[in-house]
């Protein structure tokens, strides 16, 4: 079986996987999501335009409302309604925008809760049969550590990246390039190879740090800049299959942003149409996680098939220890 | 074409044309610059009703068309104190 149709077999395979993560993402959002609410029921109060506003958009009394907001408030943007959400996020990835602080923290005990939860969910995949919660966890609880200390290392390329190499490529070279153009369209195409370039510098790292994880579940690796460099390593004697994974996974993404963008739903009115849009973005989201779970499955799969021990993880599996009173009988 | 002129108004030789027009007619070149762009958000208007609100991603070159906000030129665009002036200057003359 190819990598990548094997890396579904394995999510499919793991349902409590994806429902665990769906309820993270879910947990970690929601009080964001709910935040708002109080600004937003003070501003209209009992007026005839909070009518309007359950109705359909009143961007009359949005802009007014935008005019006061502070803190979460000031996210509170057209930018929120259907697929622009999606253009948004990406677009403040590319383009330098500095997270407001409850956001800031929110997003980092999200990627807490992924490094947590990375260890028991590669774990799952690389066994490639139920280890049940004790094991998960007692696999997560494992490599907490050692992905924080990954993390870290992660965090200082990723670092380089968005502080130094975006400011260069983006506020130099594309400024410099593009000053005095004739023509608007020339300055497009220089737009998206600097977006090209930082693309492929991102999903570099992605893939090494990914690997890297890969190889210190599978292989129990303890040392994190050793799991890093045996990634490289990986990455460099195979790249005719290492670089095709990554381009089916990227492309499966990118198919799913595709069918968002089509029947992502508008800002609605409340009752019925508003509860159908929820439940359309949560479809969106649940896929997303589904993609990315998929990465880490696939990239599993292919490793261990590299290595010719499909199912292999050098560490024993946890078991629940019995409890006392059964050594008892 | 720039990006400032697409997001601002017309085509540039449009607006040169349209604007010595007006110049001629009314000898004043910034007057004559307020009446165009007043006249070329009439035609705007006339030519593309409905209009929504718009918002551009990745440094301006991803345009995103928000259809659930209608947005109207003389509250949404700000451009009713143009028509005001129009109209304080033809009670003048």
């Amino acid at each position: 079986m190819h990598p990548w149709s094997d890396g579904w077999t394995r999510v499919f395979a793991a349902p409590a996987v994806i429902a665990g993560v769906f309820v993270v993402t879910l947990l970690a959002a929601l009080p964001l999501a709910l935040s708002p609410r109080t600004a937003l029921q003070d501003h209209l109060g009992a007026s005839l335009t909070a009518g309007d506003a359950a109705d359909a958009v009143s961007y009359d009394w949005w802009q007014e409302f935008a005019s006061q907001a502070t803190g979460i408030g000031t996210t509170f943007t057209p930018s929120i309604i259907g697929f622009a959400t999606t253009l948004d996020s990406v677009s403040a990835l590319l383009v330098k925008r500095v997270l407001i602080t409850p956001i800031a923290w929110a997003l980092g005990a999200y990627v807490a809760a992924w490094i947590f939860l990375s260890g028991g969910i590669l774990d799952r995949y690389a066994r490639g049969r139920r280890i049940g919660a004790h094991g998960f966890f007692a696999a997560s609880g494992t490599f907490f550590f050692r992905f924080l200390r990954l993390g870290i290392l992660a965090g200082a390329v990723y670092g380089f990246l968005f502080v130094y190499v975006r400011e260069w490529l983006f506020t130099k070279w594309y400024v410099n390039a593009t000053r005095d153009l004739p023509v608007e369209h020339i300055a497009f195409y220089w737009r998206l190879l600097m977006y090209g370039i930082f693309g492929a510098l991102l999903a570099f790292t992605t893939t090494v740090i990914d690997y890297a994880k890969v190889r210190a579940v599978v292989e129990d690796r303890r040392s994190m800049i050793g799991a890093v460099v045996a990634a490289l390593r990986f990455i460099v004697r195979n790249p005719g299959r290492v670089a095709p994974l990554y381009a089916m996974n990227a492309a499966t993404f990118l198919i799913v942003v595709a069918a968002w963008a089509l029947v992502a739903p508008g800002a609605g009115g409340a009752g019925l149409s508003m509860w159908a849009g929820v439940m359309a973005a949560q479809c969106y989201v649940l896929a997303r996680l589904m993609v990315k779970l998929q990465f880490m499955a696939s990239e599993t799969a292919l490793f261990q098939r590299s290595l010719a021990h499909a199912g292999y993880v050098a560490a024993p599996a946890a078991r629940r220890s019995e409890p006392p009173v059964v050594e008892a009988l | 074409m720039t990006l400032s002129e697409v997001e601002g108004s017309g085509h540039p030789e449009q607006r040169r044309g349209v604007r010595v027009w007006w110049t001629a007619l009314l000898v004043t070149t910034a007057v004559a610059e307020g009446i165009n762009q007043f006249s070329e958000a009439r035609a705007d208007e006339a030519a593309f009703t409905p209009n929504y609100f718009v918002r551009r991603y990745f440094g301006g070159f991803i345009p995103w068309v928000f259809r659930d906000i209608p947005v109207t030129r003389q509250i949404d665009e700000g451009l009713a104190w143009l028509q005001d002036a129009l109209l304080t200057y033809a009670s003048l003359v």
